[in-house]
Order: structure tokens, then C-alpha cells, then sequence
């Protein structure tokens, strides 16, 4: 399946490793991909900025860290990077699989024989909630419906 | 006394739930990696940090040597 990908679509599964690596979380998920996405130059404008989405992502785990009375504040960035011992290979969560491979059937839906940065998008408009993506995504007020139809919009203005 | 941690967690969210789970494991993981390599600059054995862990000595042999 990754032969199909264009250079951009690789380079946003790559970037969603170093992105889970940074935030030191332990597997690759829907967010990381969502971030990464972000930053891919055909989707400008479709996307909220790669800040303002790891801005969000940090504010949902300030609320889950307060939800158990612990202050975010204090705690500073310490949760937020791995142990030495523990850093290897981070693998991909199911939903960030599933992305990947919903990726695939957004571009045979289209006609189109490429996987790009807008059917990586697309699939992860469709997940199934709860999903960090779309829970990141909420927070910044973009619905999926909203996301989606605008990556539709501008894939058809691309053509 | 029963107010704690728990006492929030028959709260409706979850998501929140669990990702606080999520930090809470990276703090200890972090919490423990210091205080492993501080016992070992004082000179504890591996057993001894075991036993102080609850686990055994082989466990954090095999996480922290090097």
C-alpha cells in the first residue's frame, strides 16, 4: 500500500512518528497523524495550524491531569517526555492504522491512483469516536463534516 | 475520609479518565527512573531496589542496566 503514497503523504507518516516521539507518547495515533497534516503544503488553509493543534492536544491533557487534582502548572512539561530506558520504535495505534488504510479507500472512492496528504486527511475525518484527532479537532470548533467537505472543496479546485 | 483521587472518577468523561491514566504512568516511569539511578550512585543493590519497588530484582536489572 505505501508505494502508492506521494512524497508528501510519506513524509507526513514520518512526521506523526517524530511528533508522537516529541509529545513522549508511546504509540503513533490519529492526533500525531493530524499534526502532521497539518503541516503538509497541499492542504494549507483546509487544516487548523500544527500550533494551535498541539496547543489543543496540550490543553486536553492539562484537563485530564486536573480531572485527577493534579496541577498542570507544577507538574510542568515532566510528563511529557519518555524515560530514556523506554525510547525505541513507537508503534502505530489501530485507529492510526486504520487511518492509514482508510487513506487508501478515500483515494479509490476518488478515482485516484496516488495516496496524498488529502486522503490521509479525509480517513481521518471518518473515525470512530471517541478519537483523539476529532477530540482535538472539537476543541478548535471544526466538526468533521466541516473538515471534510472543505478538503473535498479544495481537492476539486486542485483539478 | 473519602475524598481522593477516585473521587472524580465516577465522572462521564472517560476519555479524560484514561489519558490521565496515560500521564500518570509517564510520571511514575519518569519518578522511578530517577530515584533507580540515585540508588545506584548510593550504592543499592539491584535487589534492594527491587524489593523497594516490589518487583524483582531481575525486573529492574534488566530496565535500567547500563
Amino acid at each position: 500500500m505505501f508505494e502508492r503514497f506521494t512524497r508528501e503523504a510519506r513524509a507526513i507518516v514520518t512526521s506523526a512518528v517524530e511528533e508522537a516521539e516529541l509529545r513522549g507518547d508511546s504509540r503513533v495515533g490519529t492526533e500525531h497523524l493530524l499534526v502532521a497534516a497539518a503541516g503538509a503544503r497541499s492542504l494549507g488553509g483546509t487544516l487548523p495550524t500544527r500550533e494551535a493543534l498541539r496547543d489543543q492536544l496540550n490543553r486536553l491533557d492539562e484537563e485530564a491531569l486536573r480531572s485527577v487534582g493534579l496541577d498542570p502548572i507544577l507538574l510542568g512539561t515532566d510528563h511529557r517526555s519518555r524515560p530514556a530506558q523506554l525510547r525505541k520504535h513507537l508503534p502505530f495505534t489501530g485507529a492510526a492504522k486504520e487511518a492509514l488504510k482508510g487513506a487508501l479507500k478515500e483515494a479509490i472512492a476518488l478515482g485516484h491512483r496516488h495516496i496524498g496528504a488529502e486522503h490521509i486527511a479525509l480517513a481521518l475525518t471518518t473515525a470512530e469516536p471517541p478519537d483523539r484527532a476529532l477530540a482535538a479537532l472539537e476543541g478548535l470548533d471544526m466538526s468533521r463534516q466541516e473538515l471534510r467537505s472543505s478538503i473535498l472543496r479544495r481537492i476539486e479546485k486542485a483539478s | 475520609m473519602t475524598w481522593g483521587l477516585l473521587a472524580g472518577a465516577d465522572a462521564d468523561n472517560p476519555a479524560r479518565g484514561l489519558q490521565a491514566v496515560v500521564l500518570l504512568r509517564r510520571l511514575a516511569d519518569r519518578l522511578e527512573e530517577t530515584h533507580v539511578r540515585a540508588a545506584r550512585v548510593e550504592g543499592w543493590t539491584w535487589q534492594q531496589i527491587g524489593d523497594a519497588l516490589g518487583v524483582s530484582r531481575q525486573a529492574v536489572h534488566k530496565k535500567y542496566r547500563r
